[in-house]
């Protein structure tokens, strides 16, 4: 086939194909440039609505790529807690997702929660060095454990003081079994306490111990939470068969299963009051939530009414409890109740009045009060009755903070970006804050604060300034701190990163497929409202895997190659670490790669800056 | 080895021997089995290609084009629509000088839908800058397609192999398969003299201005005009590794013929049974058959028909407003002849969307142009077969 | 030359039928061209297929008009379509049928009749299923016995080179229903004739 050659060769006449003579690259197009593209990593929205401030969009890429153990680790670095966040947090992170508006957000708690599972029994990576300065930690919920565990991990020695018998806070005594199971908070726990956190359980600090006591340690950390209950503040309210909410749940946590009566009403329409219902429903009783306003207003979650719905509990809006009532002419005589009092089930001991009904007042809706929700108002003569045997009141709850400096009484303590009280080496997080009471805005708090504390001994020590860049540490300039960015330890490979979040109109959506999203996978209503095993079972791993293929990998480069597709002047080339080259001497800036990069990772910059 | 096997996948044999290295297709009606075992064979490892599934035939060629441009054999099969839907990129092919193979099975084009055969989707290619080959039987069919590979990159010409939809495509015979180690000794791999390399890069297909692009067609037209000698000396190494040879156009029993039947594809072979039988009754009649159409073998023609007085040309296909195109070729390429040696030039349209061609139709042209003592050219084709 | 047509209905596998025979008698040195009727092919629907084969080279490439000889996969057909139309006189019908040859009195005043119950053969052995067996490799083998044409041990060898799946049992299917067959007299007049080369 030597003649072959002969037949196209250039290099004799007139070329017999149009093909230039030259090679190409003595044309050097990049002259033609006055904007140049710009690989540049970016912040996910997810990452920046994360209040605990987790690399979502990091472990869902290395997911993407099959790299699970790596995914797991990643989470570890922010969240002490992923099989419990993944059980019970509101996650945020889903409505700030940008394929929410493309179908329907990633379900990255769902993901979120086959990495904790796959984490339980794993340990977190320990300290490199060991300090010699201690901390004390009050309190043992979530921002207690995250601060204890940022700081053990950072190499402080760590001593935790709970006053209860167990650590865990209300994920222990608050949050209910069927959502989340103890053994789950056991063994997440187990991780913090084998990173060598010391757990001084039965310990109350103010009744066992004074905060003096404490200045033992270089620092402490407050995160007591909140255990009042707020209180009806309506004539009745101390009749037996009136629960608080709180009351209700720590019981039921501590093992007790209280009889109820048949009928029992919830006021309030917070988490706690879903929680009271679904509790008291799993009691055996039939149960009625009061809540003043509608339905639009109520502060619960959704999937918690939804399912406080399906499993039966009814729900009474626009109804403002006004008087408990004992009248004994009002107890419902029926012959199941005989029967108990017969062989002594149903507790009588008590002489004072049990309640037997609760007074309402049909109330509608006004002008927006200052949440910006339509404030309530009576309506005159609308009052009615409920006959019930319980009331659990669920209003919210409020800080005890006598063991605190005088100064820090009275509402919600400020503190400063980094969790430092007014009080010098005093610093305080969780739903002692001004902050919404969640458990991830806890596990966020706890992270700053050990940030702030790890600042504080090292500013002490002369190891450190006196200034933070905050806005360095953020995940997005709204975001919470990432501890990752605090130790400058990233494993992810960044390219020029930007602390910018990208939007959804900074994508390319035609190079996505619409997919459905993944639903966790629930138990029936007639089953689960009938006992404390765990209501939702989350995803199998192959489906959570193939949700995390869902993800747009949002403002990081994953080295899809589409800019090395459509780049029109073959200037983009792959590198062997998957990222990208672009020989800047051909590149004519036309910005195909930047607009047809599905996630917003290229950005053109101008030419020479 | 010998097999029975349809003309669908005697291409495919042919495609695999040839080692192809990328395969583009559309895998939608109007495709064939041709495809089908291509892709199984890609599948079960059998044949080292990479099968692309397009989105439509545009594509399959337009796949075909960027992987033979990089230097790899390429090759894809379509029929009808969706070689008329491929048009704009044969050119590109052709004006390329990239030396894909494609097969196409002779199916009428629509409206209204017809899967039968009929060469009018192939004749509409003429001038894309393709060789297109017809072919009579399947074991032609095998062997011209590891010949066209050889053809193709030799001269840097794209190759169309052509058969009758379902007289070649579906219809089983007996067809000797050459063993790989036999075939790789006749073609070996292609060896591309201008290719697509990133560590060379070169604009391909750019601006070519007025005063290059007739010097660049100019060589087009060279390449073609080699076409004849290089297939025939193809077909002859052919013929001395497997003792077969098919020529681009070949003589039968005309030697003192006074009329001779011009045929291409499956007509020929029903042709030969009819010369067959008329020489045993006497009757001086031969074929002639057009193997090549492009480039029309316009010199191999004049030397089997100068002399002969009668020609008659069967054409499964029609030029509206024109006539069956492979009797206009001829007589075009018959005009020079003296006017002594040159024939008369008979036209018949026949067998369109499929219609079948039998012996007895064959026989009626053969009939109407030897009875007819006329010395001119008739001035239309006359259609066979057609009802009122 | 002899020219076959064979019915079936759309998954019976009359064109695979016709090819396996194409394959027995290339392998007894003839040669062949099979293929189906040219059209759209849909399950269950009635469908042909074709067969020629010679001592000498087949130079025909047209349709098949006038068989010399049938083989019909389902005797439903036989009311369904005109099944013998073109064939010869004299010409030769193999049946897939529970009766014998005088089951198909008409059919046998023209053409010589053989039947063989192909269904059940096919049954037994397991090949399709219950209600839609495959009886094509059943039935040539009962056309070995009843054409003479070709020999049970060429069918046997084609189905082993073309059927890959329950080889085994197909030929024994084969073998089994060439012991089955039953034949009707051939016509007086066209006995001669239905052997008789009519082309090539």
């Amino acid at each position: 086939m030597a003649e072959s050659k002969a037949v196209l060769d250039i290099a004799h006449g007139v070329p017999p194909v149009s093909v230039s003579q030259t090679s190409t690259r003595v044309n050097k197009t990049g002259s033609w440039k006055y904007i140049r593209p710009l690989y540049r990593d970016r912040v996910a929205p997810c990452n920046q609505g994360c209040p605990v401030g987790i690399d979502i969009e990091g472990y869902m890429n290395l997911l993407r790529e099959g790299r699970v153990d790596e995914a797991r680790d990643l989470v570890l670095r922010e969240n002490p807690l992923p099989a419990t966040t993944g059980r019970v947090c509101y996650h945020p992170c889903e409505s700030s997702c940008n394929r929410a508006s493309f179908d329907q957000p990633v379900a990255i708690h769902a993901v979120e929660r086959m990495l904790g599972d796959l984490a339980l029994g794993k340990s977190a990576a320990p300290a490199l060095a060991k300090r010699a300065e201690t901390v004390g930690v009050i309190g043992s919920g979530p921002a207690g454990l995250a601060c204890a565990y940022h700081l053990a991990r950072l190499g402080y020695g760590v001593t935790v003081y709970e006053a209860e018998r167990e650590p865990g806070g209300v994920l222990r005594w608050g949050i209910p079994e069927y959502r989340l199971p103890k053994a789950i908070l056991a063994s997440e726990v187990g991780r913090i306490r084998d990173l060598g956190v010391t757990f001084r359980t039965s310990t109350h600090v103010g009744r066992d111990v004074t905060l003096a006591e404490l200045g033992l340690h270089d620092a402490v950390f407050a995160a007591t939470g909140v255990h009042k209950s707020r209180e009806l503040g309506i004539p009745g309210e101390t009749l037996t068969g009136v629960w608080r909410g709180l009351d209700l749940l720590r019981a039921v946590n501590a093992g007790e299963r209280p009889q109820l009566g048949k009928r029992v009403v919830v006021v309030g329409g917070g988490n706690t009051a879903m929680d009271c219902a679904r509790t008291a429903l799993r009691l055996g009783a039939e149960v009625t939530v009061l809540y003043r306003r509608s339905r639009a207003e109520m502060p619960a979650n959704h999937e918690e009414v939804e399912a406080a719905l399906h499993e039966g509990a009814r729900f009474s809006f626009l109804t403002l409890p006004i008087e408990v009532t004992g009248d004994p002419r009002e107890v419902d005589v029926d012959p199941l109740r005989a029967i108990e009092d017969t062989f002594g089930q149903f507790d009588r001991s008590s002489e004072e009045p049990r309640v037997s009904a609760v007074l309402c007042a049909r109330m509608e809706l006004g002008e927006p009060d200052a949440s910006g929700r339509r404030a309530p108002r009576r309506i005159e003569h609308g009052e009615f009755r409920i006959v019930c045997d319980t009331v659990v009141t669920a209003l919210g709850e409020e800080a005890e903070t006598d063991y605190l400096p005088t100064e820090l009484h009275g509402g919600a303590i400020r503190v400063t970006a980094l969790g430092e009280t007014s009080r010098t080496a005093l610093f305080a997080g969780g739903d002692l804050l001004e902050e919404p009471h969640t458990v991830a805005f806890a596990l966020g708090s706890g992270k700053r604060a050990a940030i702030g504390i790890d600042h504080y001994l090292r500013m002490k020590a002369g190891e450190a300034g006196a200034e933070v860049e905050l806005g360095e540490l953020k995940l997005g300039p709204e975001g919470n701190l990432s501890m990752t960015r605090w130790r400058a330890d990233d494993p992810v490979a960044r390219v020029n990163p930007v602390n910018e979040v990208v939007k959804v109109t900074d994508l390319n959506l035609s190079q996505f497929g619409h997919a459905r999203r993944a639903e966790d996978v629930l138990r029936p209503a007639w089953e689960t409202r009938h006992d404390f095993l765990e209501a939702n079972l989350g995803l199998p791993r192959e489906d959570a895997m193939a949700e995390a293929r869902r993800c747009f990998n949002c403002a990081v480069c994953n080295g899809c190659e589409v800019c090395l597709i459509f780049c029109p002047d073959v200037s983009i080339s792959r590198r062997d670490d998957g990222k990208f080259d672009i020989a800047y001497d051909y590149c004519k800036g036309c910005g195909l790669c930047a607009a047809e990069c599905p996630r917003g990772a290229i950005t053109m910059t101008r030419e020479g800056l | 080895m010998k097999k029975v096997i349809v003309g669908n996948h005697a291409v495919s044999w042919g495609v695999s021997l040839a080692r192809a290295e990328v395969i583009a297709a559309y895998p939608i009606t109007p495709q064939t089995q041709i495809v089908e075992e291509l892709a199984e064979m890609c599948d079960d490892g059998r044949l080292a290609a990479k099968f692309i599934k397009v989105e439509s035939e545009h594509s399959a060629m337009a796949a075909c084009i960027g992987a033979s441009a990089t230097g790899v054999r390429a090759f894809t099969a379509t029929s009808s629509q969706g070689l008329l839907l491929m048009h704009e990129l044969l050119h590109w092919a052709g004006l390329g000088r990239l030396p894909i193979v494609m097969a196409d099975i002779n199916r009428a084009v629509a409206p209204g839908w017809n899967i039968w055969t009929d060469q009018n989707d192939t004749l509409a290619q003429r001038d894309t800058g393709w060789v297109q080959l017809y072919c009579e039987n399947n074991q032609e069919v095998l062997d011209t397609t590891i010949q066209a590979f050889a053809l193709a990159e030799k001269l840097s010409l794209p190759v169309m192999i052509v058969l009758d939809a379902f007289f070649l495509s579906h219809t089983s015979e007996p067809v000797d398969i050459p063993s790989p180690a036999e075939v790789d000794a006749f073609l070996p791999r292609r060896d591309a003299a201008l290719k697509l390399d990133t560590r060379d890069p070169h604009a391909f297909g750019a601006l070519t201005t007025p005063a290059v692009y007739m010097e660049m067609r100019k060589r087009q037209q060279e390449a073609f005009d080699q076409v004849p000698e290089t297939l025939r000396l193809i077909d002859a190494d052919w013929d001395r590794r497997f003792g077969r040879s098919w020529g681009a156009v070949e003589s039968y029993r005309t030697s003192d013929a006074d009329t001779v039947l011009v045929t291409s594809g499956t007509i020929t072979s029903t042709a030969r049974y009819v010369i067959n039988e008329r020489r045993e009754r006497g009757e001086k009649v031969g074929l002639v058959k057009i193997k090549m159409f492009r480039p029309f073998p316009t010199e191999p023609l004049r030397r089997a028909l100068a002399g002969i007085p009668k020609v008659a040309v069967l054409d499964r296909n029609i030029s509206p407003g024109h006539g069956g195109i492979f009797a206009e070729e001829l007589r075009s390429a018959l005009y020079d002849l003296p006017s002594a040696r040159r024939p008369r030039v008979d036209g018949y349209v026949l067998g369109l969307g499929g219609r079948d061609v039998t012996p007895e139709v064959i026989g009626e042209c053969l009939d109407a142009t030897r009875g007819n003592d006329s010395s001119a050219n008739a001035r239309e084709d006359l259609w066979v077969g057609v009802k009122p | 030359m002899r020219e076959l047509r064979i019915h079936g209905r759309g998954g019976q596998g009359a064109v695979i039928a016709s090819k396996l025979l194409a394959t027995a008698l290339f392998l007894e040195g003839k040669s062949v061209q099979s293929f189906p009727a040219f059209g759209v092919e849909r399950r269950g629907a009635p469908v042909t297929a074709f067969l020629r084969t010679s001592d000498g080279p087949i130079l025909l490439r047209c349709e098949i008009t006038k068989p010399d000889g049938l083989i019909v996969l389902d005797p439903t057909l036989i009311a369904a379509v005109d099944v013998a139309a073109g064939l010869k006189d004299g010409g030769s019908i193999l049946v897939n049928a529970e009766g014998g040859p005088e089951t198909f009195p008409k059919l046998a005043e023209r053409f010589r009749v053989g039947t063989v119950d192909a269904s059940a053969v096919a049954r037994e052995y397991g090949l399709g299923s219950k209600n839609q067996p495959i009886v094509n490799t059943a039935i040539l083998g009962a056309f070995a016995a009843f054409s003479g044409i070709v020999s049970i041990d060429s069918v046997c060898r084609a189905i082993e080179s073309e059927v890959p799946f329950k080889t085994a049992d197909n030929v024994t299917a084969a073998r089994a229903a060439a012991g089955l067959l039953r034949t009707s007299e051939a016509p007086a007049l066209a006995g001669a004739a239905a052997r008789e080369v009519t082309r090539g």
